[in-house]
């Protein structure tokens, strides 16, 4: 055990230099725009978001005078409509306000690694780890002090290790630039209605979800995002093992990236864009999993019973507080099997592989 | 005194050893039915053309490439087994290091690698080939020579009971050369089986055999230095 403790450490050595380090930087770059994105829906949304919905009541009021007319249906059901984007934006201004807190970060990094760049982080990784011994002429030297499978044993090990790394130390560097991209969004406390005309009372900021901004959540979260990223690393080492090139690797990794995403999104259209995809097909997208996933878009479930009191203050319906996710066994059996055969090959290529001295 | 080679010495101790060993790279036969050994302090020379396969009889002797037809045997066992490899010291090839490290720091990783403890060894290692005052440098900054010193140092740091040396004083000055060939014939007073790759017929005086290697094909030896 101390022994490939030893071997591990000697990868990480290997792996601590400037190019997974630009690597990182620009994986993080990605991560604060999507934090700064989230932020920018967020800030305006829920108030909107309330407004349009009284305005919606209101209008449900002035035509629904005399019996179920058609204007009135109409008028009603647009209420039901905003009454999903109110629970959505409300929800989203929540989490939006709960990346100032560390766990609200860490929980985001986490979901943004497994279900987006992430991916294509770890298969440049394993590619420049693998192949970049290959070509830089070191391989010989390290399969000769470690032999064939401990060398890859320990390859997959630091791969791991350093997007798990990663993912912390993203969570870091956006926390210390949560000044950038946090928002404190609002809705209205209460609104004076007259014959045309809504105008605020006041209002009131949203507070941090509580599960996203609980150290608990965000450590479950983490550790989940490190049991992908166990798998997903395994797979691309051992697709980085078919090859002795770096770019070939590289390549090979970004296509199968391209490639899941794109059955994702095939499997999945109806979630917001590839990312939602992956995230359904990884079984993270129940609530409370991922900001830009299904939840702020299309919340499913019975209407709760928010802003049904005319100029009441929006809260939020017992149905969307968070849920811990069910554990997708059916999944992680796939991908463990995936993982298996992925490292049979590997280890198939390492056994008859001749390496230059 | 001209020998035939050791193969045909059947029950002679030997340290590694080929048996009609082949290996074809891209559809091109690189050993061809090739018998080999050698014996503890021994110091067998090979000569030849380039791309003789001179280098990958090293590779198959150091168990970095798997003969096709044949069997490879180093201490009684595969050179690809755990029990044999830390027993090997090889430099075949162009040197090759980690640019962000130090040349201490690549030795420490390659004794990392081998899952034993820097008991000193490093240090040792950089002193046999007069690295001492260069093991903070970065390898990239490092001089051809210094890189071949460098990749020996790497060969002896495991006291090895074979080693596998490619044109080890290419790139190296007088005084290195003089350095590497006493530290080769001290290897070989200690006991370890040397097999040496060159082109210099200076180098190949100190080996007790020299090879030819012809197309794959290994020919009967000749007193070393001799041509």
């Amino acid at each position: 055990m101390r022994s490939f403790a030893r071997q591990v450490r000697a990868e990480a050595r290997k792996i601590a230099n400037l190019l997974v380090l630009a690597l990182f930087v620009v994986w993080t770059v990605f991560l604060w725009q999507d934090a700064t994105r989230t932020g920018q829906l967020a800030s305006g949304q829920p108030q909107t978001a309330v407004m349009s919905q009284m305005a919606a009541k209101q209008q449900v009021k002035e035509v629904c005078t005399s019996g179920e007319s058609e204007a009135c249906r109409n008028a009603r059901k647009s209420v039901a409509v905003n009454h999903y984007l109110v629970r959505n934006s409300i929800e989203q201004g929540r989490i939006a306000a709960s990346l100032s807190t560390f766990p609200g970060v860490l929980t985001f990094v986490s979901h943004q690694f497994t279900a987006g760049m992430g991916w294509l982080f770890v298969a440049l990784v394993a590619a420049l780890h693998l192949t970049g011994e290959e070509s830089r002429g070191t391989v010989g030297a390290s399969v000769l002090a470690a032999g064939r499978m401990k060398y890859l044993s320990a390859k997959i090990v630091t791969v791991w290790s350093v997007s798990v790394v990663a993912i912390v130390a993203a969570a870091v560097v956006l926390y210390e630039l949560a000044s950038t991209f946090a928002v404190s969004p609002s809705v209205p406390t209460g609104v004076h209605v007259t014959a045309q005309r809504l105008s605020f009372e006041g209002s009131r900021t949203l507070a941090p979800d509580p599960t996203w901004a609980s150290w608990s959540h965000a450590l479950s979260e983490f550790w989940h995002a490190a049991a992908v990223l166990a798998i997903i690393a395994v797979v691309f080492c051992a697709l980085a093992t078919q090859f002795r090139r770096v770019t070939r690797a590289a390549a090979a990794g970004a296509l199968v990236v391209g490639c899941f995403f794109a059955l994702a999104a095939w499997l999945h259209g109806r979630a917001w864009g590839p990312m939602g995809g992956v995230a359904r097909l990884l079984s993270l997208d129940h609530v409370p999993y991922g900001v830009i996933d299904v939840r702020m878009f299309d919340i499913t479930g019975r209407p709760s019973d928010m802003l049904m009191r005319p100029y009441g203050a929006p809260v939020l319906g017992p149905n969307l507080s968070s849920q811990p996710a069910p554990v997708p066994y059916l999944g992680l059996v796939v991908w463990l099997v995936v993982a298996m055969v992925a490292v049979a090959f590997a280890v198939r290529a390492y056994a008859r592989r001749g390496f230059p001295g | 005194m001209a020998r035939t080679p050791l193969s045909e010495n059947v029950g002679l101790p030997f340290t590694a050893a080929l048996r009609t060993c082949s290996v074809t790279v891209a559809g091109a036969r690189v050993l061809s039915d090739v018998d080999f050994q050698i014996a503890s302090g021994e110091i067998f020379g090979i000569r030849g053309e380039n791309g003789s396969g001179k280098s990958t009889l090293l590779r198959v002797l150091a168990g970095l490439l798997i003969p096709d037809t044949g069997s490879a045997e180093v201490f009684g066992s595969s050179p690809t087994d755990a029990s044999v490899r830390l027993r090997i010291g090889a430099a075949i090839d162009t040197p090759a290091f980690y640019g962000w490290m130090s040349g201490r720091g690549f030795l420490r990783t390659l004794i990392d690698m081998a899952g034993v403890r820097d008991d000193g060894r490093s240090q040792l290692a950089l002193e046999r080939f007069g690295l001492a005052g260069a093991g903070r440098k970065l390898t990239s900054r490092y001089s051809q020579g210094m890189k071949k010193r460098l990749a020996l140092a790497a060969a002896s740091l495991h006291a090895p009971g074979l080693l596998l040396l490619d044109e080890p004083t290419n790139g190296l000055d007088p005084e290195g050369r003089e350095v590497v060939r006493k530290w080769i014939e001290r290897e070989r007073d200690r006991g370890t089986a040397v097999v040496l790759v060159s082109h210099r017929d200076e180098d190949l005086a100190i080996c007790e055999l020299v090879f030819e290697m012809d197309a794959g094909k290994l020919s009967a030896a000749a007193k070393g230095g001799s041509g």
